[in-house]
This record gives C-alpha cells, sequence and structure tokens, in this order.
C-alpha cells in the first residue's frame, strides 16, 4: 500500500475523501447558504457562503443551534410561506420556504430560507436550509409599499392613504361621536410659482408649504398631498362643528409669513374648502369632494379664503357636466383626434412601436391634453366610447405604416373603466380584424389603479384579452400600489417603467433601484420601457443597466399622425447617442 | 511548523495522523491529558476523538484540504473540543501543522486543554 503511486485511484476511502472535497469546493462557490443541523438543531455542517453571512469561520459555527446563530423573524414575502410538496421520489419528507428578517448589530437582513427535513439519515433526522439574501428585493417591496401610500415630493400620505385614514375616523365616529373634518387646499397661484421659479423650487416649496401646514395641526391630524398642488387635511375628534374653522384661520395666519424656498422668501396663500361630518354616514370620496367643491367656490372669491361646503357649491360642477356633454358629442363631430409618441430601441435609434395618445380639439378651448378630459371621460364612462375609437383609429393608422415598416407595433391605452366593461374583449377582437393587423402587433397599455377595483375580474379580463394575441403593457410601473405582488401574477408582456425611475438614475439609490426593476423584469420574463427620457446622458446609463427600449420629450415628442411615417423612413438616428 | 518539529515537542500533548486521517502517533503527554493509550488511538481514524456531532465538518474539511491543499484551519490556534477516552468532552486549544513526506501528507496536532 505504502508503493501506490500518488495519482492512483487508491482504496475506496481516497476515492470517496476526493470526491467529497470536490463536492465541498463547489458548494463552497454556491451562492446560497447551506446548513444542515441534527436532530438537536446544532448546526453540523454548513458552506462557505453561510459563514460569509454570519462572518465567522466555519469552526466556530459548527456545534452551535441554528436558531441562535441566526435570530429570525419572519415576515411576510412577495408571496407567502409556501409548504412545497416533496418531488416523487425524493428523501425530504416536508419542505418550506419563508422570508424572514434578521436584524444583526450592522443592518438589517432579508432572508429567504427553504427548509427540507430528511427523516431517514444514520444518527436520527436532520434538517438542510438553503439560505438567500432577498435584502434588495425585500427592500424594494417596503419602498414600493412606501410609494403606494406617500407623496415621493413631501412625504405626506397621498390620496389613497388620506382616504384610508377618513375611512377609519368614520369608524371611530360611530363609538366616539366626536365629529371629523376634512379641508381641501390648493396653492393658489401655483403654476405661477412654478414657472418663476423653475420645477425643482416647485417641488421645494411643496415641501416648505407642508411643513408649514404641518405645524399648524396636532400630530394626531393627518396631512396628506393628493394631487399637483392639492393638500388635505383630516381633523379627528373635534370638540365641535366650529373647530375645524378655526384651523382654516390658523392656516391662513400661518401663511401671512411667507415660506423659504432656496433661501428666497416666496408668499404663498393656499384656498381652502372645509366640510364636517357630525355623523358616520358620509364616506371619504363624499367628504374630500364637498372640501373640494367649497375650495372652488372659496377661489372664486380671491386668494387666501377658506368656505365651510354648502349644497350650492355642487353648482360649480356644473362645469365638469358641460364639459362631459361636449366630449359625447366631440367623436362624432370629429374634435378628437390622435396623436403619436415614438417608443425607441435606446442601442440602435429604430422605432419600435408608437404609442397613441389622443387629444381634443374643442372648439372653443383649443387642444385639450389627456389629462383636461380622461378623468371625466372615465368617471362618465365616455372612455368606453374614447377609448373604442382610438383604439381603431390607431389600428387602422398602424395597417398603412405597416406597408413601410412592417415590424411597427401600436400602443394603446387601456382605461380601468374599459376594462371593466363587459364588451372590450370582443371589441378589441372586432378592431383587429377590420384593420388586418396581426394581433401581436397591438400593445393594451393598462395601469395599475385597475387592480384596485375587483382585481380577480380585472385580470380574467386581461388574459382573456391576452389571449387574442395581443400583448399587455404594465404603464407608469411603480407608482402604484404594491406593483410587485402583481407584476409577478400579471399576464403583462412589457413594463413600461415610470419617469421618476428614470428622472432618479444620476444617482447612486436611484440605480440601484432600476437595476432591482430590471432584475425583476427579467424574473417574471418582461421587457422594460423607459418613460420620459429628456436628457441625452440618461440613455448610456438606461443602456447599461440593459434597458433597451424608451420614450420621451428628447426622443419624440407625440406628432400628428401625418408626421410620423415620414419619420419611420428617416428614423431617429439614435445609434450615436446611445453609446457615444 | 513542520509534523516532525512537533512530534519532538515533550511539554506538551501531541498526537499525529496520517494523509487519510488514521491516527500515527500520541506522546505520554496526550495520554496523561486526555486517558487514551498508544493501543487504544494508533491506527483508529481521528473522529475517535472528536465529538459525534462535528464528525460531518471533520471529514468534509478533511477531504477539501486533499483536494484542494489549501489549509484552512492549519497554522493557527482554534478552540476545540476533544473526546478523552472515559467519554467527557473537554475544550483544548488545538494548533495542527501538515506537511509533505515522501509525497504524502501527515498531520500533528498540539492539543492544550484550556483552563
Amino acid at each position: 500500500m505504502e508503493d501506490e503511486p500518488r495519482d492512483a485511484p487508491g482504496p475506496l476511502i481516497d476515492q470517496l475523501r476526493a470526491a467529497m472535497g470536490r463536492m465541498e469546493v463547489a458548494l463552497g462557490e454556491v451562492l446560497e447558504g447551506i446548513v444542515w443541523t441534527d436532530t438537536e438543531g446544532r448546526v453540523e455542517w454548513c458552506n462557505a457562503a453561510f459563514e460569509r453571512l454570519l462572518g465567522r469561520s466555519r469552526i466556530t459555527i459548527l456545534g452551535g443551534r441554528f436558531a441562535e446563530l441566526l435570530p429570525l423573524e419572519e415576515v411576510a414575502g412577495p408571496a407567502p410561506a409556501t409548504r412545497r410538496q416533496p418531488p416523487p421520489g425524493t428523501l425530504v419528507t416536508a419542505s418550506h420556504v419563508r422570508t424572514f428578517r434578521w436584524s444583526r448589530p450592522s443592518g438589517e437582513l432579508f432572508l429567504e430560507i427553504s427548509s427540507s427535513r430528511l427523516d431517514r439519515s444514520p444518527g436520527g433526522p436532520r434538517t438542510f436550509y438553503t439560505i438567500r439574501d432577498v435584502t434588495q428585493r425585500q427592500t424594494l417591496i417596503e419602498e414600493l409599499r412606501h410609494r403606494a401610500l406617500f407623496d415621493p415630493v413631501t412625504g405626506l400620505a397621498n390620496r389613497l392613504l388620506f382616504a384610508d385614514r377618513i375611512e377609519h375616523a368614520i369608524a371611530r365616529m360611530r363609538r366616539h361621536q366626536l365629529p371629523i373634518a376634512v379641508l381641501f387646499l390648493d396653492v393658489d397661484g401655483f403654476k405661477e410659482i412654478n414657472d418663476s421659479l423653475g420645477h425643482a423650487a416647485g417641488d421645494q416649496s411643496l415641501r416648505a408649504i407642508g411643513e408649514r401646514l404641518g405645524s399648524v395641526l396636532r400630530p394626531s391630524d393627518t396631512l396628506a398631498r393628493i394631487a399637483g398642488d392639492e393638500f388635505a387635511i383630516l381633523l379627528e375628534d373635534l370638540s365641535g362643528p366650529d373647530a375645524a374653522e378655526d384651523v382654516a384661520r390658523r392656516i391662513g395666519n400661518a401663511f401671512r409669513r411667507p415660506v423659504s424656498v432656496a433661501g428666497r422668501p416666496v408668499a404663498v396663500t393656499l384656498s381652502v374648502g372645509l366640510d364636517v361630518a357630525l355623523d358616520a354616514s358620509g364616506s371619504p370620496e363624499g367628504l374630500i369632494g364637498n372640501a373640494d367643491f367649497a375650495m372652488y367656490a372659496a377661489k372664486r372669491s380671491g386668494r387666501g379664503q377658506w368656505r365651510r361646503y354648502m349644497a350650492s357649491d355642487r353648482e360649480a360642477a356644473h362645469r365638469r357636466t358641460t364639459l362631459i356633454s361636449e366630449l359625447r358629442g366631440a367623436t362624432r363631430r370629429g374634435e378628437l383626434v390622435v396623436h403619436y409618441q415614438p417608443i425607441v430601441r435606446l442601442d440602435t435609434g429604430q422605432v419600435e412601436s408608437i404609442e397613441a395618445l389622443v387629444r381634443w380639439q374643442h372648439p372653443a378651448r383649443g387642444l385639450l391634453m389627456p389629462s383636461d378630459f380622461i378623468g371625466i371621460a372615465e368617471q362618465s364612462g365616455l372612455i368606453v366610447q374614447v377609448g373604442g375609437w382610438v383604439l381603431e383609429v390607431a389600428c387602422r393608422d398602424l395597417a398603412k405604416w405597416q406597408k413601410a415598416e412592417p415590424g411597427l407595433s401600436v400602443s394603446v391605452n387601456l382605461s380601468p373603466r374599459q376594462l371593466q366593461h363587459r364588451g372590450v374583449v370582443a371589441q378589441v377582437r372586432r378592431t383587429l380584424e377590420r384593420s388586418g393587423i396581426e394581433p401581436s402587433r397591438l400593445i393594451l397599455e393598462v395601469t395599475e389603479s385597475f387592480l384596485l377595483t375587483d382585481e380577480e375580474r380585472a385580470l380574467a379580463r386581461l388574459r382573456r384579452l391576452k389571449s387574442l394575441g395581443i400583448r399587455i403593457a404594465f404603464d407608469d410601473f411603480g407608482t402604484g400600489y404594491s406593483s410587485l405582488s402583481h407584476l409577478q401574477r400579471m399576464p403583462v408582456d412589457i413594463v413600461k417603467v415610470d419617469r421618476q425611475f428614470v428622472d432618479a438614475i444620476d444617482t447612486a439609490e436611484g440605480r440601484r433601484f432600476l437595476s432591482s426593476i430590471v432584475e425583476l423584469g427579467r424574473s417574471v420574463g418582461v421587457s422594460l420601457v423607459a418613460e420620459g427620457i429628456e436628457r441625452l446622458d440618461q440613455i448610456p446609463t438606461l443602456v447599461d443597466a440593459s434597458v433597451l427600449s424608451g420614450q420621451g420629450y428628447l426622443l419624440a415628442r407625440p406628432l400628428p399622425a401625418a408626421a410620423i411615417a415620414p419619420l419611420l423612413r428617416g428614423g431617429l438616428r439614435l445609434a450615436s447617442v446611445g453609446r457615444s | 511548523m513542520e509534523v516532525a518539529e512537533l512530534r519532538l515537542r515533550t511539554d506538551v500533548p501531541v498526537i499525529s495522523a496520517d494523509h487519510r486521517g488514521y491516527i500515527t502517533w500520541i506522546n505520554d503527554r496526550f495520554s496523561e491529558a486526555y486517558g487514551w493509550t498508544e493501543a487504544d488511538l494508533v491506527g483508529r481514524p481521528l473522529p475517535t476523538i472528536i465529538p459525534r456531532r462535528f464528525h460531518d465538518a471533520h471529514h468534509s474539511g478533511f477531504a477539501r484540504f486533499l483536494t484542494t491543499e489549501t489549509p484552512v484551519i492549519l497554522g493557527q490556534s482554534l478552540e476545540l473540543v476533544i473526546v478523552t477516552k472515559d467519554g467527557r468532552e473537554l475544550v483544548a486549544e488545538h494548533f495542527i501543522v501538515g506537511s509533505l513526506a515522501g509525497g504524502r501528507w501527515e498531520f500533528a496536532a498540539m492539543i492544550d486543554p484550556v483552563g
């Protein structure tokens, strides 16, 4: 035996040892921590990734109890804790995957741990763990959750959270009987502030206004920013119906002093409407709506005024109803037009698809943007008619352009109300047939908001739409509520990354966030489109992050249909922009 | 430090093993400290003096070293548990070395009881 050459296979024990050595090396290269414990939960073996996770060498880990080495607190992952059915033929008898929080002195980590038990093992049953660091994913979930409820500019509650707080306040009123009030506040002439100081200063002034408002309120009051320059306040446990008016007066006084924006004093006034609920019969939207009407009435009487809601304020809504009836005839009268914004391959400059965007050539008010009338179209249900018309026109135009550019696709927005509409699948099918375009060349863009009402039905309808062969894009990704969990379940092909993420890629945090989204997109197999590209230097960063499609004013503004054909012929010549 | 050097120490417990992990030699200090005699140990595998719960890690660590020849625990002081002849577990400072002799690895450890 002593004369065996060193390279000979040698006795069985040497062969086993060599095989074990190679396995040990291979398991040392695995990124997940791997651990097994004995019947008493003491670590018998672990790999190098687990040593790195604990920052300790194996020799000091061995014999320690797994539960004491890693004191964990279970958290809800994107998917609930799953109990996996062991595959047939496996030796493992029970298997779980759960997400945990591990609070270490040096910071918090989120770990996804799968545990499996092997009952038939010499020396008693053993438990095997694989441990994956999912901190980045979990942080993204937390951030999205926060974004879903808080306004990113001011850090205040957003409309969704505000409505939820009112809901709770109304429920509490049933027990405590103390009145609550909703104040609706609009910054007078905010557009001028924004225009004169610039966009960034506009955000700063919103923050300054938020802080000033906060200084007037009690800690128990809720302050929210619910739209552009609109704030709202919920006052609870009021001593009486007039207490809310005192707060409105205090707000007026608080803004006698200018706020400071970038070191400069800026005079700000607010128009305030308020509505008091004396019993629990109201609804959040009703209260916000009433306060909003009162605010409009206050604004008509001059800057810096406040007003308590009266039924007559609703007459101000008359204008809106006028607009609705005008919109009703607008398609018939040919006042609606479709403009198109190219979506471009960022590394080649090739136009991949074009997004159809509706405009209203109003006879008296000029060219109206979607933000001016889609809201009322959605509320009134006219969106079904308007949206159907846009779909029809967009498919017809695409069929024309495809003669020159067969690979081109068209993107059409599908609003929540349209998706709720029973006939939407048939409408899309008929439109495809009439236009003769290949179904895969039609992309329907939906936003997360459609999931807010009757999610299951909305998803089912989306799946039926997709079964026509069309593609689905998820618009404004990251701005809505719990996007991440939804993305994993949605029949979606494309995710359009909201402009706020594109704006933020200058910062390390922004790039990290973007790469999380890219990774997420890759893991669920969707392609990404960056929205709102406005600066040349954003393109190489996006391409580096593997976001290869984009749209934005820098690339091309929305254009009338007549301008698209020449553009397709000429191309965007972005190749030099992409990676120079 | 070479295995041969360590085996010259008479003031501390020393044990040596061959490239397959079989014990080849112990000194008198070792017998005094842990109760094992030469007859008990020579020709026996190293896990004889290692508590059961550390066997997996011992085997895989030993196998890794022989496959990679890259030491992880050699040449440093480590507090490890040793099993005495009467079955007690003692914490002892281990200083383990390995060296090549005639193309084969051999190992020796100085194992000093703690406290």
